[in-house]
């Protein structure tokens, strides 16, 4: 219980928030803004961090580049993807995008040669043998604790400046999509959102609107990707399960669909009742045991994902003129 | 296990399968325009209460198959009231009952994680007795599953062309506006499409945990995309498509590994090979194999 | 201006629109009429490419638009209103009217992020003619508040204003006049008379108001069943034998 009143475990919490809130707003973009249903989100947080970690222990590369050639490859594939399926109707749509972002888990799972296999990135060089990607970033944390612990002494730990840096990236992000959304750009994808006939009556070119949406929030999730594979140093195919999708679109609902700010508020309060649901060691919940917890947890989420559908479709901070849940 | 023979009897069985779990999906889908991502884990709860009756009884699996296909029909009348029918009045759209769905399938496998933990569970069946049948091997389990899955076929194939409420459904699915008009009560159709469809994911689901020797509750979101693929090929709102697509899809996702060609599809991929199907279908000809061109 | 020849589209074996020639004068009013189930608004639908025909071509300005996407015919000037005004509820009047502006470097994602400059300028251009066009259709007063709270006569309003905004240069109006109340329908009679002789717009409309049709037509296609029946002044058409008989026959 004492854990509750530890800053580190808040700090490590906030990462995670950070990380799904810019999993997120990537979502919000395809969804919220341009109304695709995507269902595989987590994939392309796969090929981020996947891309990124094999391109390091397999060829070498600084683990700079690397991310950066990760977040150069997430735009071809998005676009790939787009293709043939931004033309499905919407549920179609989604059970595809599930499809195929099964498809990269299988073929993370199975193909251990390439990504590990099952293991995980610490199989990547072969079995026997542990690899490890993240040596630049943990280096790159030390500097900045460095900076920090003058001013800051024992708060400035790993995960507070893992905290930092995510964040900072997340608010990077929110405001460069808070200026796509006002823009004529915005203007168009509203109009998709909510009639695309209309768009295509007034000339606008839907399919093309549309990629691009898909493409910014495809970076968007690469990038978390990568953050996450910054923070934990390790991942594997279980990592992208398509619980993850699911926990974004709970986030991405909760906040109100059309409101980015909605965003990191989901996230934070999503990230909040999951780390929470640790400190509920008082009954009723002591009696049950961690693995019946998390259960619950999934069961409550279940239940307020149902619950949103059915009393607030808008979420919390979204207006009712303003849903998208039609 | 890398025979032609064989692998298409296995194809069968796991076609079978997924014909009779896609005869429930493509019902709601037609009629209520939902995509019932909670289709699956109402198998797997069909697989597990199957288990319990069967233990209820002195490991009788009759018992178990009606146990099952009860309360699998009662749990989705029961969603129907307190969910869908509330939402419908609410006029929630497609993507509203798509994430309510979800959150269905969330609630419902959890539970079943809760209740009857993660560690895998089997049917009272001898996984060691083989039987041999020509150029076939079968599993006690399969010689058990397959013929209650071809009498199951059958029946739903007599319940949509003999019956009046088999008609009924199938006008609700070609048209509702029109079946309305007509005269036919749509709400207490809808009931009856989701008892049909409960009873049969619950059939499907121990027919599932039979054949696959051991399961967990994820046993449903396993089984749930090959299953949508079935639909797909099939046609959407078709029932007799729905089963033909499911016995196709079970053949090609068995014979795929076939060693004849090309070396085959390593086991693992089966799933993938449902998927790739799933995809190339929207992609390629949405309105199934058999469906008249009607989608966007 | 626009030419359509041998048009056909099928339905599930009914016959929408079966074989149906006739070409449009620019800087002229033509009026599509008929009885219901006419074939009138699939018709619409084939020219403005929101349906692809079974046989039969179209043809704007001489170049064959036959199986462009609605989009790229917008882009040549066809611009199309639809029967219900599909104006975007969540917008506001002047983003409804802003976002119909053609060509808008703004709404392309590259030339936003690296040209911000042309996109500013080009919106207040675009700030400008909406701000024309709000006056023109008398919309001031709502001009801030979304679509969606708008009446039904106001949202035909803002539908025409919208397909304006979006430098037409042959209109295609669905019924226009269709749930207005008379003094509306007067005015957006003149205004259709002014859109021909102010702006020089060609302008091709169905509408049932068969009077207001004699008022404001320079010529007239009759359509039943899928076919053109008559075509002429309007004069000449309504005193057409089989335009009488089709309406006769249907109840009108």
């Amino acid at each position: 219980m004492t854990e509750i009143l530890d800053p580190q475990f808040w700090f490590f919490v906030a990462v995670t928030a950070g990380i799904y809130t810019i999993l997120g707003l990537g979502l919000q973009i395809q969804f919220g803004f341009a109304g695709l249903l995507n269902f595989g989100h987590v994939a392309f947080m796969a090929i981020g961090a996947y891309t990124m970690a094999i391109l390091v222990v397999k060829a070498g590369l600084s683990l700079w580049v690397a991310a950066i050639c990760a977040l150069v490859v997430v735009v071809p594939v998005s676009l790939l993807v787009g293709l043939p399926t931004l033309r499905l109707r919407a549920d179609y749509l989604a059970i595809t995008t599930l499809a195929f972002a099964e498809i990269v888990r299988y073929v993370a799972t199975n193909e251990d040669g390439l990504t590990g296999g099952s293991q995980g990135t610490i199989n990547l060089s072969g079995p026997g043998t542990t690899a490890s990607y993240n040596r630049e970033w943990l280096d790159f944390v030390e500097v900045v604790q460095g900076w920090l612990s003058p001013i800051l002494g024992d708060l400035a730990s790993r995960d507070f400046v893992s905290m930092l840096i995510v964040w900072m990236i997340a608010l990077v992000a929110i405001v460069v999509l808070q200026v796509l959304v006002r823009s004529p750009w915005g203007r168009v994808l509203k109009v998709i959102r909510e009639d695309e006939d209309a768009a295509a009556a007034l000339g606008k070119y839907v399919f093309r609107f549309k990629q691009q949406a898909l493409a910014i929030g495809s970076l968007l999730a690469a990038v978390a990707g990568l953050l996450h594979a910054f923070q934990f140093s390790f991942f594997s195919p279980a990592d992208f399960v398509p619980l993850v999708t699911f926990n974004v679109w709970m986030i991405v609902i909760l906040g109100g669909t059309a409101r980015n700010w909605g965003v990191p508020v989901g996230a934070v309060v999503f990230a909040i009742l999951y780390a929470g649901t640790r400190f509920l060691d008082f009954a009723p919940f002591s009696w049950l045991d961690p693995d019946e917890r998390a259960y619950l947890r999934m069961i409550v989420i279940g239940l307020a994902l149902i619950l949103l559908m059915v009393f607030r479709p808008q979420g919390i901070l979204g207006r009712r003129d303003e849903m998208v849940m039609e | 296990m890398s025979d032609l023979p064989q692998l298409v009897l296995n194809g069968l069985m796991t076609g079978s399968i997924l014909a009779i779990g896609a005869v429930g999906v493509t019902l709601v889908l037609g009629v209520l325009r939902l995509l019932h991502v909670a289709h699956g884990d109402t198998m797997a709860f069909g697989a597990y209460a199957g288990l319990f009756f069967t233990g209820l009884v002195g490991d009788n699996l009759a018992v178990g198959l009606v146990g099952a296909v009860v309360t699998s029909a009662a749990l989705a009348v029961l969603v129907e009231y307190v969910l869908w029918r509330p939402l419908r009045r609410r006029r929630a759209g497609m993507v509203g009952l798509l994430l309510s769905s979800i959150g269905v399938a969330l609630v419902l496998r959890h539970v079943l994680f809760w209740v009857a933990g993660a560690d895998p569970k089997q049917y009272p069946v001898d996984l060691m007795r083989v039987y041999e049948v020509g150029p076939f091997r079968l599993a006690q389990s399969q010689v058990l599953a397959l013929p209650v899955a071809v009498v199951s076929i059958l029946f739903v194939g007599w319940l949509f062309s003999r019956t009046a409420i088999g008609k009924q459904m199938r006008a609700l699915s070609d048209d509702g506006a029109l079946a309305a008009v007509a005269g036919i009560d749509v709400n207490r159709t809808i009931v009856v499409i989701w008892i049909l469809s409960g009873a049969l994911a619950g059939l499907a689901g121990v027919l599932q945990g039979l054949v696959q020797n051991s399961f967990n509750p994820n046993l449903g979101f396993q089984l749930l995309l090959p299953v949508f693929a079935a639909v797909i090929l099939g046609g959407i709102g078709s029932a007799y498509g729905a089963l033909a697509g499911g016995l196709v899809l079970g053949l090609v996702m068995e014979v795929s590994t076939w060693q004849g060609f090309l070396g085959g599809v390593p086991a693992s991929y089966k799933q993938v090979v449902a998927f790739a199907v799933l995809i190339l279908m929207l992609l390629l000809r949405p309105q199934g194999l058999l469906g008249k061109a009607r989608l966007r | 201006m626009l030419s359509v020849d041998g048009l056909r589209k099928y339905y599930d074996g009914i016959r929408a629109v079966d074989g149906v020639t006739f070409t449009i004068e620019a800087e002229a009013i033509t009026t599509l009429i008929g009885p219901n189930g006419a074939g009138k608004t699939t018709l619409f639908d084939l020219i403005s490419g929101f349906a692809s025909p079974d046989s039969g071509s179209v043809a704007l300005e001489g170049t064959d638009v036959t199986h462009l996407p609605p989009h790229e015919r917008a882009g040549l000037g066809m611009i199309r209103t639809f029967q219900q005004p599909r104006t975007i509820t969540r917008l506001t009047v002047r983003e409804n009217l802003a976002v119909a502006a053609p060509d808008h470097p703004g709404e392309r994602l590259a030339a936003l992020l690296i040209r911000g400059g042309a996109s500013r300028r080009r919106e207040a251009a675009v700030a400008e003619r909406v701000d024309g066009y709000i006056e023109l259709f008398g919309l001031e007063r709502v001009a801030d508040d979304l679509a969606g709270t708008l009446s039904g006569g106001q949202r035909k309003l803002l539908e025409m204003a919208r397909a304006l905004m979006a430098e037409p240069r042959l209109l295609l109006l669905d019924e226009p006049l269709a749930g207005v109340n008379p003094t509306l329908a007067r005015r957006l009679e003149e205004l259709i008379l002014r859109l021909r002789d102010e702006f020089g717009l060609t302008v091709l409309l169905i509408e049932h108001d068969l009077p207001a049709v004699m008022r404001i037509s320079d010529r007239v296609i009759a359509l039943d069943q899928g076919r053109v029946i008559a075509t002429g002044s309007p004069g000449d058409v309504r005193s057409h034998p089989a335009v009488i008989d089709a309406y006769l026959g249907s109840d009108r």
